[in-house]
């Protein structure tokens, strides 16, 4: 039998406004080169400070993944010579970052250490074109959160729902954007294979995966392979590989034969980082319920099923909503229903994420008490939430200024149930001589008669008394 | 003395050349660095933690503002090779 071991590095890239060590804008822009300084391009004689909201989010992170907080963090200079670092190192943490010994427990996927979360500068982007390299320096320098895990992933579905979990936390957390397509969230893992009982292989790094499925698909492919050669007694080269999408493989970039020697040292324009207790105690306010930690009481608490719940903790905004709405007084079954039927449906037609819609959680239970009343049918709230999601609007008036009141009035409801039963003597003759069939039509034409503010149940209370 | 092997590895991850003669110069000096360094290696410093910084101070950090720089269109301009906004150089891997 053989074993596997997969570890993952994960960076991500901070939401702040500025840069980790300069005030340039944290923004990524179309025009390449504009968003730099002296600082992080590395000119002589300049000094490195850093940002204070990056080391607060930074450490958001590290207590979220439970990691031991070291007293004293110190950054260090990572040296190695490429172009997408002007300075020619990188600063990093090295022997004392700021979170260490961290566990991750995601229902589903095993228990999963963190060796280490630390906190360095992005480089900046190159773009190979025959043979000339373009230089953009405006990523050099954005605040970056490395995370290392232990080889603890068996499989690689593990890793692949370990990491859209691990997204699901930076967003709730609010420290990163989560985009791996656009870079803001990247991950590099390393695998090994060997017999059972005999520990670690020789590792394998694999780069390149711009997605959660580039992830599956790498790992899969390369345990096959490595497991081939295994078995057939080859010696597996501690390496990096590169995932080529096209071909569907790994390919060897460089051995680590000559591995790197980046020469760390403390960084002498930074001081040490020693977090105060008062700091840790604001770290500590912005936890929040973490995504799996969620769904799990979601489905607890309010009885629901693994994908409603899944679907509902998809988003702290969303999961925010469902309980809200519940605190007000809307039932699970509609909350529920609504957010994942009409919601999701005008959201995406729209193109919005909850937070950018105009939906707030008092409009939707406004119309949840309205059409629990018989104010208005399901038909018009319908209509009403189409339009809330995307103008600024209230209930009320959206429901008075589209006439979207339900019949109240039994009156006029039996004059519009009279009219359409002159119209169709046919029909009802045909419902008359015994044939239920065509009351749903009937139904139908009075609706569209009343303009869709009848009551379907009245309307079909009425009808049946007529006829018979 | 200094393994000249070592010599030429330390210097290329300078990225720097050397040539026959600059090594064998080189290596003398640096066999001495290094010899200095082993006698410091050998004080016994049990206990003690690393000195990182001596007067830098800690926790020093900044508000999270925009400054804007001036610096950009002049370093593009400064630079030996530009295409339109990007900093050209040889292609490397």
């Amino acid at each position: 039998m053989i074993e596997t071991f997969i570890g993952l590095e994960i960076h991500i890239q901070l939401l702040t406004k500025t840069k980790i060590f300069c005030n340039c804008k944290n923004e990524f822009s179309h025009i390449p080169n504009t968003n730099v300084c002296p600082v992080c391009m590395g000119y002589p004689g300049v000094l490195p400070r850093l940002n204070e909201e990056a080391v607060r989010k930074a450490y958001i992170v590290c207590r979220a993944l439970n990691c031991h907080l070291n007293e004293k963090a110190v950054f260090e200079r990572k040296n190695y010579f490429y172009p997408d670092l002007p300075k020619n190192y990188q600063i990093s943490q090295f022997a004392l970052p700021f979170g260490v010994n961290g566990l991750v427990e995601i229902d589903g996927v095993p228990k999963i250490r963190i060796h280490e979360a630390h906190l360095e500068e992005d480089a900046g982007k190159l773009v190979h074109e025959g043979m000339t390299s373009y230089c953009d320096f405006n990523r050099t320098g954005t605040p970056l959160l490395e995370i290392v895990t232990e080889p603890d992933f068996k499989k690689p579905e593990d890793a692949e729902l370990f990491l859209q979990n691990f997204r699901k936390m930076v967003r709730y957390l609010r420290v990163c954007d989560g985009n791996m397509e656009e870079g803001s969230m990247r991950c590099d893992v390393n695998v090994s294979v060997n017999f059972e009982g005999k520990g670690l292989g020789r590792k394998v790094e694999i780069k390149n995966l711009n997605s959660f499925r580039h992830v599956r698909l790498a790992l899969q492919h390369e345990i096959q392979r490595q497991s081939k050669m295994l078995t057939a007694g080859e010696t597996i080269v501690q390496e990096t590989r590169l995932w080529n999408d096209e071909k569907k493989r790994t390919e060897s970039m460089r051995s680590k034969e000559d591995a790197n020697d980046y020469r760390y040292f403390p960084e002498p324009d930074l001081p040490p980082y020693y977090p105060a207790p008062e700091f840790l105690a604001a770290i500590e306010k912005e936890q929040t319920e973490l995504p799996w930690i969620r769904k799990r009481r979601f489905i607890n608490e309010y009885k629901l099923a693994d994908d409603g719940a899944e679907f509902l903790t998809e988003e702290r905004e969303r999961a925010d909503f469902f309980e809200a709405a519940l605190n007000a007084g809307v039932s699970v079954q509609s909350a529920s229903s609504w957010m994942r039927g009409e919601i999701a449906k005008g959201l995406n037609k729209n193109k919005m994420s909850l937070k950018d819609s105009h939906l707030t959680v008092e409009k939707f239970v406004t119309l949840i008490k309205l059409l629990d009343e018989g104010k208005i049918n399901s038909q018009g709230a319908k209509k009403a939430m189409e339009i809330l999601i995307c103008e600024d609007k209230d209930t009320a008036d959206v429901i008075r200024e589209n006439n979207l009141m339900q019949m109240a009035d039994s009156g006029e409801l039996e004059a519009v149930v009279d009219k359409v039963i002159a119209g169709n003597d046919k029909v009802v003759q045909q419902i008359k001589g015994g044939d239920q069939k065509p009351i749903g039509f009937l139904i139908g034409q009075i609706m569209k008669a009343s303009g869709g503010k009848a009551d379907p149940k009245k309307a079909r209370e009425l009808l049946l008394n007529k006829i018979s | 003395m200094m393994e000249k092997e070592e010599l030429y590895k330390t210097a290329s991850l300078a990225r720097l050349e050397l040539t026959e003669k600059e090594a064998d110069d080189l290596s003398q000096a640096v066999s001495q660095m290094i010899e200095y360094f082993s006698m410091m290696e050998k004080i016994d410093v049990t206990g003690l933690e690393p000195t990182t910084h001596v007067s830098a101070g800690k926790n020093r950090v900044r508000k999270d503002e925009i400054v804007e720089s001036s610096l950009a269109d002049r370093m593009i301009e400064a630079a030996p090779e530009h295409d339109d906004r990007f900093i050209t150089i040889p292609h490397v891997l």
